[in-house]
Parts: C-alpha cells; sequence; structure tokens
C-alpha cells in the first residue's frame, strides 16, 4: 500500500474517531430515554438497549413538559439573537475602526465584564428587572441573555470587522454608496462568516442558560430548566428524553448557520 | 438587495418579530399574572409522580374559594436567590412556598420571609411536627415532616447471606462483607457532601452516640466520630460518599456504586418508576448505643416578606388548607407522604407501604434541628469535621474541642 493510501485510511480513521468521540454523549442521551429501567441497572449497564421503551417520552409529552418549555426556549433563544447581533454588529464595527490601542482597551474591557462572576451580577440584575415588571415575561429572559452574550459577540464581531480591509470601504465610497449602505452590503456579507459565529454563539448560550432564566421565571420554564427538574427529582430518562429534544433545535439552527462559515469569505475581495 | 440579503433581512426581521409579539404580554400558561391577576403562585419542590396529587389538591383549594393557583417547583438552593431577587425588588411574585426544613435560617437572617405569628396552626397537628420558631416569632407552618430511610440492595444482601443492618455493629459487618464482594470498594455511602447532607448524618451519629451536635466535643460525639473515622480509614465506606446528597444517591443506587445508601423517600417513587423498587429493602436504619436518632426534614411553608393586603390573605388561606385534614389525608394516600396531623392516617398504595412505615418508624426517633442563631457556626463546624477527622484522619478529641470552642464563642456573640 502506498504512502498517500496510508495516509488517507489514518486520516479518514481519525476523523471516524473523532466524530464518534463527539457523538457518543449524544447517543447516550438518546439511548437512556428509551430504555427501561432494569437496562440502566447495575454497575455496567449494556450499551445497547435491545428492548427500547417509549413509556418516558408519552409520560413527558403526557404531562405537557415539553411543549411549552420549547417554544420558550425558542422563541427567547432566537430573538436574543436577533437583537444582540443588532445591537453588537455596529459597535463592533465603530471599535474595529479605532487606532490599535484604544481598541485593545474596550476588548479587554469587554472581557472583564465576563469575568465578574454570574451569579453575584445575575440577583443583582434580576432584581432590577424585577423592580420592571419582567419577571415571568419573554422580555425579561430575553433581555439578560442579550446582556449575557454582547460582550462576547462584540469581541468576536471587532475582530472579523478589523480583519476587513479599508480599501472595500473606500471602493464602496468611490462608487457612491452611502456610509449605511456600505455597512450593509459591503461589510456586513464581508464579515458574514463571523457574523453567523456570533449569531450561533448567542443562540446555543441563551438555549443552555440556566441562571437568568431561574430567577426571571416562575411559571413557564424554558428547557434548561425542565431538564435541572429532572435531574433534580425524577428518572434518568425522563431527563434524557427532556435532554433530547434540547438537542434537536441545536442541529436545526447549526445547520442553518453553517452555510455562512465560509473560510474563503475573503478570498479576492482586494485585488493587487 | 442580493440574495443573501434578503435572507439576512428575513433572519433578522423573524427574530425580531418573534420577540417582540410575546414579550410584550406574560405567560400564557399563567391562568393570571401573579401580580395583577386573582392567581397565586405556589412553589414546592416535587418528584415528578408526586406532582399530580398536589395540582388535584390545588384544584379543589380553587373550586372551594374561587382562586386559582399556579404550581411552579423552586428547588431549595434557588428559592433563597429568587427570594432575594422578589424581596429586593417589593415585587414578590410568589405567594407561598415550601420549603426544606434544613434551609430555613438563611430566609430568616436575611429577612426574606414574612412573621406567621397570626395564622393559628390545627390543634390535631402534632407538636413534635411544629416547625422551629426563630427569636420567638413564627416564620413557618407545618406542611410535610420527612426523614431519610435507608435503601439496601436486595439481591447483595441476600447474597452475603445477610439482613439489613440495625446497628452500627452491624453496618460495620455489613460494610466489610460488601467490600469484600465488592472488589475491595466501600459500598455504604453515607450522605456527606459538603454542606446540609454533611451535618445532617453527622447529627445523626453524634446523636445516636449519646452526644449533642450543639455541644460537639462531648464524649457521645467523640465516639461517633472515632467509628466514622475508623469506617473511612479501613475503606468500608464509598469514596462517593462526599459527593452523596439526595440526587446522586438515587444515581449511586441504580448504578450499584451503592449497596447501603440512606436518603430521603422521594427515591422509592423515581425507583418505582424505573420498575426497580423491588431490587432494594427499605427500612428505617441503624440505631447507635445510645438510640436511633432521625434528623427530621421535609418542608415547611413561608409566605414571601412583603406580600400584602388581599395577597397575604389568601396565600395564608392556601396555608391552611394545605395544613387541612381533607388536604394532609390526599397527600398520604396518593403520595405516601407522611401526615403532620394524627386525624389524617389513610391507606397508602401497596407500592409505598413499606417506605410509609419505615418512615412512621424513623420519625418516632426523629430530631427537629434547633433554631439557635449560631446555627451557621455548628453547620460550618460539622462539615469541618468530615473533612479533618473522618476524611484526613486528624485526631478527633483536638479538633472537635477547637470547634466548640468555636461554636461556644458563636453562641456567646449571639447572646444564647
Amino acid at each position: 500500500m502506498n504512502l498517500p493510501k496510508l495516509r488517507a485510511i489514518g486520516l479518514t480513521a481519525w476523523a471516524v474517531a473523532v466524530a464518534g468521540l463527539v457523538l457518543f454523549p449524544v447517543y447516550l442521551v438518546l439511548m437512556v430515554s428509551v430504555a427501561p429501567g432494569p437496562a440502566l441497572f447495575g454497575e455496567r449497564p449494556a450499551l445497547m438497549v435491545t428492548a427500547p421503551t417509549l413509556v418516558y417520552w408519552r409520560r413527558v409529552l403526557a404531562r405537557g413538559e415539553l411543549l411549552g418549555p420549547m417554544a420558550k426556549s425558542l422563541v427567547v433563544a432566537t430573538a436574543a439573537t436577533g437583537l444582540a447581533v443588532a445591537l453588537a454588529a455596529p459597535g463592533a464595527y465603530a471599535v474595529s475602526r479605532w487606532p490599535l490601542r484604544r481598541r485593545h482597551a474596550v476588548l479587554v474591557a469587554l472581557l472583564l465584564a465576563r469575568m465578574l462572576p454570574e451569579l453575584a451580577v445575575g440577583v443583582s440584575l434580576a432584581t432590577r428587572f424585577a423592580r420592571l415588571g419582567l419577571v415571568d415575561t419573554y422580555l425579561g429572559v430575553t433581555l439578560a441573555h442579550v446582556i449575557g452574550a454582547l460582550p462576547f459577540i462584540t469581541w468576536i464581531l471587532v475582530g472579523a470587522f478589523a480583519g476587513i480591509p479599508v480599501d472595500l470601504e473606500e471602493a464602496a465610497g468611490l462608487d457612491g454608496a452611502s456610509w449605511l449602505k456600505t455597512l450593509r452590503s459591503v461589510i456586513l456579507p464581508a464579515a458574514a462568516p463571523a457574523v453567523a459565529v456570533a449569531a450561533l454563539f448567542v443562540w446555543l448560550y441563551s438555549w443552555n442558560e440556566f441562571l437568568y432564566a431561574r430567577l426571571l421565571t416562575t411559571s413557564q420554564n424554558t428547557l434548561p430548566l425542565q431538564v435541572f427538574q429532572a435531574i433534580d427529582r425524577g428518572t434518568k430518562q425522563q431527563m434524557a428524553a427532556v435532554a433530547a429534544v434540547l438537542l434537536v433545535p441545536i442541529l436545526f439552527a447549526v445547520a442553518f448557520l453553517q452555510r455562512y462559515l465560509r473560510p474563503d469569505a475573503m478570498a479576492g475581495a482586494v485585488k493587487g | 438587495m442580493t440574495l443573501r440579503g434578503r435572507r439576512w433581512t428575513a433572519l433578522l426581521s423573524a427574530g425580531l418579530l418573534a420577540f417582540l409579539a410575546p414579550a410584550c404580554r406574560r405567560e400564557s400558561q399563567t391562568p393570571a399574572a401573579p401580580p395583577r391577576g386573582p392567581a397565586l403562585v405556589v412553589s414546592v419542590s416535587l418528584a415528578e409522580d408526586e406532582r399530580d396529587a398536589v395540582r388535584e389538591l390545588l384544584e379543589t383549594f380553587r373550586r372551594e374559594t374561587g382562586t386559582a393557583v399556579v404550581l411552579t417547583s423552586i428547588d431549595t438552593a434557588n428559592l433563597p436567590d429568587r427570594l432575594r431577587v422578589d424581596v429586593g425588588a417589593g415585587r414578590p411574585t410568589l405567594d407561598l412556598f415550601a420549603q426544606d426544613n434544613l434551609a430555613l435560617r438563611v430566609l430568616v437572617d436575611e429577612r426574606l420571609v414574612d412573621r406567621l405569628d397570626d395564622v393559628p396552626v390545627p390543634p390535631e397537628v402534632s407538636p413534635a411536627m411544629q416547625p422551629p420558631a426563630f427569636g420567638g416569632h413564627r416564620y413557618f407552618l407545618p406542611f410535610r415532616p420527612n426523614v431519610q430511610v435507608t435503601y439496601v440492595n436486595r439481591r447483595r444482601l441476600e447474597a452475603a447471606g445477610l439482613r439489613p443492618p440495625a446497628t452500627v455493629d452491624e453496618l460495620r459487618e455489613v460494610a466489610r462483607r460488601f467490600r469484600a464482594a465488592g472488589r475491595g470498594l466501600g459500598r455504604v455511602t453515607l450522605p456527606l457532601a459538603e454542606g446540609a447532607p454533611a451535618t445532617a448524618t453527622l447529627c445523626e451519629w453524634i446523636l445516636a452516640f449519646g452526644g449533642d451536635p450543639l455541644v460537639l466535643n462531648d464524649a457521645g460525639a467523640a465516639a461517633a466520630l472515632a467509628v466514622l473515622q475508623g469506617f473511612w480509614r479501613d475503606g468500608l465506606l464509598a469514596r462517593e460518599s462526599l459527593l452523596a446528597r439526595y440526587d446522586t444517591q438515587v444515581d449511586y443506587l441504580t448504578a450499584e456504586t451503592a449497596w447501603v445508601a440512606p436518603n430521603w423517600p422521594f427515591t422509592t417513587g423515581v425507583l418505582a418508576d424505573q420498575d426497580l423498587l423491588d431490587r432494594f429493602e427499605v427500612y428505617e436504619g441503624w440505631r447507635g448505643p445510645a438510640r436511633a436518632a432521625h434528623v427530621i426534614g421535609g418542608d415547611v411553608l413561608g409566605v414571601p416578606r412583603g406580600l400584602g393586603g388581599a395577597r397575604r390573605d389568601k396565600a395564608v388561606a392556601l396555608a391552611r388548607f394545605l395544613m387541612s385534614r381533607e388536604a394532609q389525608r390526599l397527600l398520604a394516600e396518593r403520595n405516601a407522604w407522611p401526615t403532620i396531623r394524627a386525624d389524617a392516617i389513610t391507606g397508602v398504595p401497596p407500592a409505598r407501604r413499606t417506605t410509609l412505615a419505615a418512615v412512621e418508624r424513623a420519625l418516632a426517633d426523629g430530631w427537629y434541628r434547633p433554631s439557635v442563631p449560631y446555627w451557621a457556626a455548628v453547620d460550618e463546624a460539622l462539615n469541618e469535621v468530615v473533612r479533618r477527622v473522618i476524611v484526613a484522619g486528624e485526631p478527633a478529641a483536638p479538633v472537635l474541642d477547637t470547634l466548640a470552642a468555636r461554636v461556644a464563642a458563636a453562641r456567646r456573640r449571639t447572646g444564647s
């Protein structure tokens, strides 16, 4: 066997091993959600379920513990994503055009905001939200998630915008484009991969967020709260069933946004 | 506009639309928003199979009073934070809550809970079931007494030809035999996780040896610690004991990490849900040389501070309903909860009878944690005992003397 063929086989095996490692927890969650109790009992339960059951799924669905929390999580995550990107992108663009030293100062300040313990910030923020009557509203959880995500996605976007050559803007300006049109038609498309990464980050952060949801929710849980409730006092299978539902929209979100994650986005943008 | 531009616009528009539409209203599942409408919001931390009976009870309350009740579950650890938010904002969103009897001090100390001196406890409620008063005031009402019972892996027990250990000596023998059969690993998990689990376990052991957890350096405490230290040193306790609390104990039992494990009785429901209950013996646990001792836990009812007028009246009415014979009887019948009232004892589902019998026997040896203002110092000291005496193997007597002095200083500081 020649060397290139060996290398191809090795790389394929490596890729399969990595994929297996990544997908194994997903498999476990799905497997546990359909496992009868005795199948999970003991020190080394089998990794395959020979007699799967949907009884725990039915129970979770019958008790109405999925649809309400899923709808709330979907709305909050999508809204938080839209709002966070809409707020962060123009600010990040402006910062990216500042001199290097000022830009670095802003980036460090943004990271500092993320270094504070979330619980300390969370209780104080939630108290202010409660004064405004935002407890138990979609708006309250959404705004809390936007606040939590803004520093990091601004940091991502500043880096992305800084990498876009100023020549592009100047060329658009020479063609008669206004500043806003340049931002919308030239800069944002060029930065689409970074915007997609930022959006994905906010969406996943909001989808999985627990602390603010716990502090700002009374009557309708989000999905992570529902998972926690199952972990706290429920069965493994019920917890796995709710966790499996958590996975599905993530797959859709990643599938939708991955088309923008192109490594060649800037190729050929500026000649000579 | 390019195709990609349109996609982005569509995505952003959809996101903002999705945001604005529901953001302007409150949750659809809430019959009425708490501050504006007539509904009450009550938080009770429940296992899945306990929820239906509580919902049924709240529906009965709605029929009788016309007041709808939204049931939510905020767990013991998160409830103080939630009350800090509500009370700090002056806008309580909870009207009534049930909280773990072992986690009340923080609610009183931080003034998160209202006094309930004006609410009479029904005379049928046993005095032993009355929650502790704080500074001479009643802040909490009895709701659900509870104690830990012990779960033993039946197959392992039978294979070893043993019976559930009834004394500390028998426990040592069972632990030794289980260790030999279990690849040299300790198979008894005591709830020694940092915080309330460790405190409750040490209190039970010290009392069982004739000691007083508030004194800490008496002969009983020293004897109890010597035994526990020996158990740990000889590998008779599973190392997982340091992480053992109400939720992890269930996992240890079903994964056969633990073959003997004390835990709260909701475990029975979780095991029954998985068709695993018949694999376990459930009984009240072992007694020490002096007595059997079980820390009384369970939930008591409280009203958040800042709830005034009609809302408070309704919350109190709901609390009184939950203490009534009708409510306690239904909870005993459906959830096999031990009851606070002697006149509410009734039949329970067959699968729960053994557990309820064990709970009642354990309650007979129940011990309510005293509501002394220096309890935080006791709690801290008991946790330090676990780290230094049991795990690190330091000699018990000097450590207990040091910690007892610290507790005594806290007692003097609080004027007790």
